[in-house]
């Protein structure tokens, strides 16, 4: 949980808003420096176009809900957000010398009976430096209705996806992903089967309110896993006033006749105050993806998920359960499905893919059958006016099923190929003590057990003997303390964790090794951000994690069919050693934002799949032989944006991420790192309504991506089967506007072409590269209607 | 108003409501029976002669374990043999006949055979062709003639075409599509 000394403030009288006429009481002795910044929301959505006021200054928020006002002077100041057909919200706050105080504002619609509004005053932690961290609002979620998570994520600098065709889709941060990436649900480190490439989130964005990424190792507050950075996702705020309100989202999509219909509904009653309930559903299905020249066949899925939380809040304490389910299908393009490696090597010959049938919403073996559970129920007290305790509990379940193309009278048929079960109970606790003006600390402890059961019993139908992985149960402990503090124009945060994790394993998975293995795991961070004038803010941070090596690094020993190699796991590994460092730049003027970050991660003990000579001759053939060693790796990047305003409702963006990663053992650079991509944007809003169109909007964006030419070329001891494909440039744009249909119901309507110009390409980190060419155009036509009773 | 402890139970109540039906034990430890192919033997009977020889491919513990042993084909010069294949999974007791069951799918599996050594020619057995229309060859039977003596390799390819065999517009087949069940390499002395 990010939100520090959450606060209740509760605004007796609406009259007083009225008269909530802004005065500042400005100190002329002392510098104006001081900084307001926060989202402008209304029941989780944006508010584009939301004034701010904070004494004489104001500012609008942007497409995001963001706003920011610099320059203020110390002392007292009434800060007001007013939006037409809302309630204006006002309070006073005390502004310290070059403090930036953090303030959302959740306001409600005119029509509601108001009673209290939530504020959540905080300050920006060093540590999620602005550079290092980007945050993605309900209302975008929901403008990108019907994309996986990934997607939603990769608009943000240093971000691409490792693709497994068009269904399945994995965020990589700084070129890291799958193990050295965490995902944190509601406040739950997420437990899947992260491990594999192939292996998606089991997430659905739409149960989420906010999502927020943080790049770089945040393994202190969040633990081994977060080695790369972290992936936050929060379910969205429960009502704060007595009503009813709900939406509904839809979605269809021209490629590949994608259909959504989402819905949530929330209910407070006004009998109990504090009590909330919010329940959200949303189902998905769509057919085979079109590349331009053909049908990418039995690439169709099918999604059902559902959520619900349940909360009680007073004024000093609060608690609230919360479930996630998550269910896909999702069919694996039938000319990927190779038995080996000859195969491999004439599906690249061939150039396109050899099966290719009429559209159909039908899904066919193979295809991967995946759920996902998340129940937590956590808890908070204010123990003083200083410190705040939160406890929380989880139990998560995840099941994997591959089925694979079997012989209908084979004894497999009608059964998955492979298939994995995990379960996992996890705890948590966390004391945050605020020490004085200038420093706030937190404290927490965590556990959790993690058992695999089932069987990966891979393999396949044909030819596979063995489980990948062997069964095992996994127990990690961690504690942490982080201090953060501010001094003159410094904010600093400092901190240290230590972790155990033990892993045991099924006896006779190895013979001769040890069926326990046991890891202690130390972390530590400091960072440090220095303001240069009103505008601009550097930061720097050091930190070193240790990760454990994954049960798939340790034991897994067989053929993994996905990548048609034969993957042995080392259980002798040694946990991974990451000493990063990173510095970042933030320059916020009146017509330029500018963000940008360099950053040195330098592995020790790097766990990579190399080459293991000899390769394994097996009856499909001839098969290459992986083995998990440990090298020392270097990655290097850089990554930023920088966003023009000429004018009112007008941006001119551009994202750049560039990454390098070398092998230091042996000098070559490392395989399945993203190329450099840059993106280009133009937007503009607004602000008078056009026609029956409020808000209305259009944007146009080109994204570049470069050819990898580290390696591009196969060599000759090439680990890869193809040469890295050539770069290439899509453009898509978007349109739309919220259409009044009456006095409180509004409808968010917008369309989007990707792939506008229905270019052929593949990308280098699509696993399908080798088979077929990526999707192309493809129309998607989105309407929220969000309502309240 | 509700005290902490009621809210406490409800929270439990709530967790017990949702995890209650789960069934994930249900699956335990049953681990699935993976099916392999560990074992092909090619019989061959030399014309005049009623005997068959036999000759094996055996990879008893699958991928990735132990090699697996290979014989060497040994074929006479300037005859004819005829030569058919068994295909098993040898990992269970008892040992699986996994011919039958390419047999029943015929339709959709063909076995494909390329020679490296001069003068080794190998031709489909007609009354081994499947019931698509027209019908297409299996493979599991076959004629083998060698010329002089030499030394070489043959290497045995199963292919699973799943609705594209049929299609497949010649009468030998296609060997560059559907996946590969079975990729072998046996050595051969024509003497």
């Amino acid at each position: 949980m990010l939100q520090k000394g959450m606060r209740l403030a509760r605004c007796g009288s609406l009259a007083l808003l009225g008269l909530a006429a802004l005065v500042g009481h400005a100190r002329a002795q002392q510098a104006c420096n001081c900084v307001v910044d926060g989202y402008v929301t209304a029941q989780g959505r944006a508010l584009p176009g939301a004034a701010v006021q904070v004494g004489p200054a104001t500012a609008a928020a942007d497409d995001k809900g963001f706003y920011r006002i610099t320059g203020l002077c110390p002392g007292s100041a009434w800060v007001r957000s007013a939006y037409t057909g809302y309630h204006p919200f006002a309070r006073q706050l005390v502004l310290e010398a070059g403090n930036t105080l953090h303030l959302d504002f959740a306001l409600l619609e005119e029509a509601h009976q108001l009673d209290e509004v939530e504020v959540q005053g905080r300050r920006r932690p060093a540590q999620t430096a602005a550079s290092a961290t980007d945050q993605i609002t309900q209302a975008q979620i929901q403008a990108a209705a019907g994309d996986p998570l990934g997607a939603l994520l990769a608009r943000q600098p240093g971000v691409s996806l490792l693709r497994t065709g068009p269904t399945v889709v994995k965020p990589v941060l700084r070129g890291l992903h799958s193990s050295r990436i965490l995902i944190l649900n509601a406040g739950v480190r997420h437990e899947g089967q992260q491990w594999g490439a192939e292996h998606a989130p089991e997430l659905d964005p739409l149960a989420s309110g906010k999502l927020t990424l943080v790049r770089g190792a945040a393994t202190v507050r969040y633990g081994p896993e977060a080695l790369g950075g972290v992936i936050i996702a929060e379910p969205p705020a429960l009502p704060d006033s007595a009503g009813t309100s709900g939406g509904i989202t839809m979605a269809g999509a021209s490629n590949n006749g994608m259909g959504l219909a989402g819905g949530w509904l929330a209910y407070a009653p006004k009998a109990v105050p504090g009590l909330a309930i919010r329940v959200q559903g949303s189902l998905r299905r769509a057919g085979d993806s079109r590349a331009p020249d053909y049908v990418l066949s039995n690439t169709g899925l099918a999604d059902q998920n559902g959520s619900y939380q349940l909360g009680y809040r007073r004024a000093h304490w609060g608690a609230q359960v919360s479930y996630a389910q998550f269910n896909t299908r999702l069919g694996i393009l039938l000319a990927s499905h190779t038995g080996s490696v000859s195969d491999i090597y004439q599906a690249i010959r061939t150039g396109r893919p050899t099966e290719v049938y009429p559209f159909t919403y039908g899904i066919q073996a193979p295809y991967q059958q995946v759920a996902h559970e998340l129940l937590t129920a956590r808890a908070w007290r204010q123990l003083s006016t200083r410190t705040r305790l939160e406890v929380q509990v989880a139990r998560q379940f995840n099941g994997r099923q591959e089925y694979d193309r079997v012989r209908r009278t084979s004894s497999l048929a009608g059964r998955p190929a492979m298939e994995l079960y995990l379960t996992t109970y996890s705890a948590e606790a966390l004391l945050r003590h605020r020490f004085s003006q200038h420093l706030e600390g937190q404290a927490g402890v965590s556990a959790y057990l993690g058992r695999k059961g089932g069987g990966f019993d891979v393999g396949s139908s044909r030819f596979l003997l063995r489980s990948l992985l062997p069964d095992y149960t996994t127990q990690l402990a961690g504690a942490f303390a982080l201090v953060e503090g501010e001094a003159g124009a410094y904010r600093y945060e400092a901190g240290a964790r230590l972790d155990a994790r033990v892993f045991d394993v099924q006896p006779g998975a190895w013979p001769g090794f040890a069926t326990r293995r046991q890891f202690v795991l130390p972390s530590a961070t400091a960072s440090v951000s220095r303001r240069l004038g009103q505008h601009t803010e550097l930061d720097a941070t050091v930190s070193t994690s240790a990760r454990p090596p994954s049960a798939a690094e340790l034991y897994s020993r067989g053929l993994h069919q996905g990548s048609a190699t034969i993957e042995v796991g080392n259980p002798a590994l040694a946990p991974e050693r990451m000493n990063a460092a990173s510095l970042g730049l933030g320059y916020d003027g009146h017509h330029l934002r500018l963000k940008a970050s360099a950053y040195v991660h330098a592995f020790n003990g790097y766990v990579n799949l190399v080459p293991d000579l000899p390769p394994a001759l097996t009856v499909a053939g001839v098969f290459p032989v992986f083995a998990y060693r440990q090298q020392n790796a270097l990655f290097r990047g850089l990554e930023g944006e920088a966003v023009w305003e000429p004018g009112r409702g007008w941006q001119l963006g551009a994202v750049a991420a560039i990454v390098r990663a070398r092998d230091v053992n042996r000098g070559t650079w490392l395989l399945q790192i993203p190329a450099d991509r840059y993106r280009f944007y133009l937007n503009h809003t607004r602000t008078q309504p056009l026609g029956p169109l409020h808000q209305a909007f259009a944007q146009a964006e080109c994204s570049w991506v470069r050819r990898q030419t580290r390696p591009g070329d196969l060599a000759a001891d090439s680990l890869d089967y193809a040469d890295a494909p050539a770069g290439y440039a899509l453009v898509s744009a978007r349109v739309g506007g919220t259409l009044r249909l009456a006095a409180r119901l509004r409808a968010q309507l917008s369309l989007e072409a990707q792939n506008l110009l229905n270019r052929r390409y593949r990308d280098y980190l699509d696993r399908f590269r080798y088979y077929a060419d990526a999707p192309g155009r493809n129309f998607i036509l989105r309407l929220t209607v969000p309502f309240g009773v | 108003m509700f005290g902490k402890n009621t809210l406490l139970y409800a929270a439990c109540a709530a967790a017990l409501a949702t995890t209650a039906c789960k069934k994930e034990d249900d699956h335990g430890h049953d681990h699935n029976e993976g099916e392999v192919i560990t074992t092909i033997t090619v019989s061959l009977t030399d014309s005049g002669s009623t005997t068959p020889r036999t000759f094996v491919w055996s990879d008893p513990d699958g991928p990735g374990g132990n090699a697996p042993t290979i014989d060497t084909l040994r074929l006479t010069a300037n005859t004819r043999a005829n030569a058919s294949l068994k295909l098993e999974d040898r990992s269970v007791t008892p040992a699986k006949n996994i011919t039958v069951e390419i047999e029943r799918e015929e339709n959709e599996h063909q076995f494909f055979f390329t020679p490296t050594l001069p003068g080794l020619a190998i031709a489909y057995d007609p009354t081994d062709f499947d019931t698509n229309t027209p019908p297409k060859p299996l493979g599991l039977r076959s004629f083998w003639r060698t010329a002089g003596p030499g030394r070489g390799t043959v290497r045995i390819v199963l292919k699973h075409q799943p609705g594209i065999k049929a299609s497949i517009p010649n009468t030998v087949g296609d060997a560059t599509r559907g996946e590969t069940d079975i990729e072998v390499v046996f050595p051969v002395i024509v003497q």
